[in-house]
């Protein structure tokens, strides 16, 4: 099987099997429109991910390889969060530093899949909680005044009603 | 996943992600209670949950006008408390619940329990209601009014014991404190008749209820009605609103009613009766002591769905959203189910009940035609195949048509050999032989009979699943000068569940939500996309 050539942002080389890299949307149309023959061992730098994130992304590929592609059109896609695969769900098991970074490589490098069950997972970490708890879990700072935060919560009300 | 304690500068938070990941993440939330508590976080995210519940609602809007729109269904599972399963409720969506109330078992047994479904984890919840509680009905009405739900009329069906009791029809008013989990019983003054099967809407603090199954206290049988009532929600006060000289709708019950602004209400379809489906449409202009009513033309008939009494409609944005049967391609499209349709399909519904009774099993009592007991009159045989003969002879449809004939010469053969056995009246042995002969015979026709009726009714029941489709009437012109009301013509066909009539249809959040017959339940929803 023909590889290829991945370089993280720290400089480290990934041997690839191009067909677990084209699940990266970027890298295929990289690929395909810069011409890149599959027969030249070419290094596609990939300078937004570290060789961590980079490491965890390729692991998922790998094992994800073989699922049938997403549907074209996004009419069959559930929008439930609860249907995260016992081994994504321990594939995730990680501090949130490295799950956003994963986010974040997936965007990138546009692999819908990881995108998703990424996103559900920290979906799953907002649902059922108060807003307070939400800041603690994720350290958010609360840029709110006591008097503005009354006055959004009224305002709340009605932006959420009309919806 | 609670990391947050050893989380460190160095490492990514939530707060680096750019906004559209935020707001990608965000509307995986259930645009309900979850949602909403999200606005409170930071300002950022306030932001981002404005642009997600814009975003959903376009896309919903979206979704109704391109008929592209995605069916989930929600199937209670394992013991998990669970609403029965029953039609002819009622429904109502408040904050993160849709409550539910009442309606009736196919068998008419009447419920007045109220059931929760959370809408953010789609659980039903029963809640432990105190007070006075409302009397077991269907058919009722139930809106929200501020943290109030206001229950009104319905029927129920009497027990069977005394006999002959006609069905029963309500006016009683009831009001469930939902914060206060409390039930009580309104008694008011010049309260409408008992009514069931009306339409109702909320304006300002008016209660606006127009016609439904009524009945008088000086009538005796139910009558259609087309009359306006309304209750100020404050007061407790009813009213009987007079509307001025001219065209006006037929009376009706079943029909849908939604609110087109403060001063006009528009009431579409329903039913007059067995054989009166209303189709038309109507606006009820509520300006000045004496109210209005202005017919709505209604174009794209072509496109008009089966039946609007039983199935209710819902506004969603300037459209009103009617599920029923996805018309199949053979049929013709100019014909647009004319009664003429209706009474085709009723007696051939009513034909297969027939059907299943002709082919219930055999009756393996001993004594039936006289297996035992040599002292049966051979009279009584011939009225036992005179019986069977009955049941063959129901007129059958066309398809089932040569079927029949086989049935009926079969049946007349037996008949004619029982008519032939009654005078030779010959001894006791010649007779039990005779009498064996002829059970075979009749079980070889009891044989064949079953065997083709099953196969008649498996034919029919395949062909006979409906599924239901949405039906689009655009109201945007409702209001102007020459007021028109459009069935937009399909787009795409989205198979939903199996036809099903008397369910509940309200909005959501960006969502529709069915509650049905077989207790589950089906959302509505626009297929989601992704950033």
């Amino acid at each position: 099987m023909p590889k290829i050539k991945l370089q993280s942002s720290d400089g480290e080389i990934f041997d690839v099997d191009v067909e677990i890299a084209k699940c990266s949307v970027t890298i295929k149309t990289m690929l395909e429109d810069l011409g890149m023959d599959d027969e030249e061992e070419e290094i596609v730098p990939l300078p937004n991910v570290n060789s961590a994130i980079l490491r965890k992304v390729l692991q998922w590929a790998t094992f994800h390889k073989d699922d049938p592609p997403p549907p074209e059109d996004d009419e069959n896609k559930e929008k439930r969060t609860d249907d995260i695969s016992s081994w994504d769900a321990d594939f995730l098991k990680v501090d949130q530093g490295t799950l956003f970074e994963l986010i974040l490589a997936a965007n990138y490098l546009d692999i819908k899949g990881l995108l998703d069950v990424t996103c559900k997972t920290v979906a799953n970490m907002i649902k059922g909680k108060a807003p307070e708890e939400i800041r603690k879990t994720f350290n958010i700072k609360n840029d709110f005044t006591a008097s503005e935060e009354d006055q959004v919560r009224k305002e709340n009300e009605c932006l959420f009603d009309i919806f | 996943m609670d990391d947050e304690s050893r989380q460190s500068e160095e490492y990514l938070s939530i707060e680096d992600l750019p906004e559209e990941l935020l707001e990608f993440i965000l509307s995986l939330i259930p645009p309900y209670k979850d949602l909403h508590d999200c606005m409170t976080v930071s300002k950022k995210w306030r932001r981002c949950v404005l642009n997600v519940v814009k975003s959903k609602k376009r896309n919903f809007l979206k979704a109704i006008n391109e008929f592209d729109i995605k069916w989930d269904r929600i199937v209670p599972v394992g013991t998990t408390p669970t609403i029965t399963k029953r039609y002819s409720h009622t429904a109502v969506v408040h904050d993160n619940s849709m409550f539910v109330f009442g309606g009736c078992t196919s068998a008419m047994t009447t419920f007045n329990d109220l059931w929760m479904l959370n809408l953010s984890n789609r659980t039903w919840e029963r809640p432990l209601a105190k007070g006075t509680y409302p009397s077991p009905k269907a058919c009722s009405s139930l809106i929200l009014y501020k943290d109030f739900l206001v229950l009104f009329g319905g029927w129920t069906y009497p027990p069977s014991y005394p006999l002959y009791q006609s069905w029963h029809l309500f006016n009683e008013l009831h009001v469930y404190a939902i914060s206060g989990m409390l039930w009580t019983c309104i008694s008011t003054m010049n309260t409408p008749p008992p009514m069931a099967g009306h339409s109702v809407s909320v304006i300002g603090e008016w209660m606006i209820i127009f016609g439904g199954l009524q009945k008088p206290s000086t009538a005796v049988h139910c009558e259609k009605s087309n009359d306006i009532w309304k209750l100020n929600l404050e007061t407790w006060t009813w009213y009987k609103q007079e509307v001025q000289a001219g065209p006006k709708p037929n009376g009706r019950f079943g029909q849908t009613q939604v609110v087109l602004d403060n001063k006009n209400l528009l009431i579409l379809g329903g039913s007059g009766g067995p054989t009166t489906q209303h189709c038309d449409c109507w606006i009820l202009n509520m300006e000045g002591y004496l109210w209005k009513w202005i017919k709505v033309e209604i174009a794209g008939k072509i496109n008009e769905p089966t039946n609007i009494w039983s199935n209710p409609g819902c506004k969603i944005g300037d459209k009103i959203v009617v599920l029923n049967r996805i018309r199949q391609n053979e049929e013709s499209p100019i014909v647009y189910y004319p009664r003429s349709h209706w009474n085709q399909t009723a007696p051939e519904d009513g034909r297969l009940s027939r059907i299943d009774l002709a082919n219930r099993r055999p009756d393996r009592d001993e004594n039936v035609n006289g297996r035992r007991g040599f002292l049966k009159n051979p009279k009584r045989e011939v009225d036992d195949i005179e019986e069977e003969d009955r049941f063959i002879s129901v007129p059958g449809p066309s398809g089932l048509g040569s079927s029949v004939e086989v049935k009926r010469i079969h049946g007349t053969q037996s008949l004619n050999m029982a008519a032939f056995m009654q005078p030779s009246s010959p001894s006791l042995q010649q007779n039990n032989l005779l009498r064996s002969i002829r059970l075979e015979r009749l079980q070889k026709v009891e044989e064949k009979l079953s065997k083709k009726n099953v196969s008649i009714t498996a034919h029919k029941k395949e062909k006979r699943t409906h599924y239901l489709g949405l039906y689009v009437l655009d109201i945007s012109q409702a209001l102007s000068k020459k007021p028109i009301a459009t069935w937009l013509p399909p787009k795409n066909v989205s198979n939903g569940p199996e036809e099903t009539i008397l369910y509940t249809l309200v909005e959501g959040k960006s969502e529709l939500i069915i509650s049905q017959i077989c207790n589950s339940l089906h959302f509505i929803t626009s297929p989601t996309h992704v950033v």
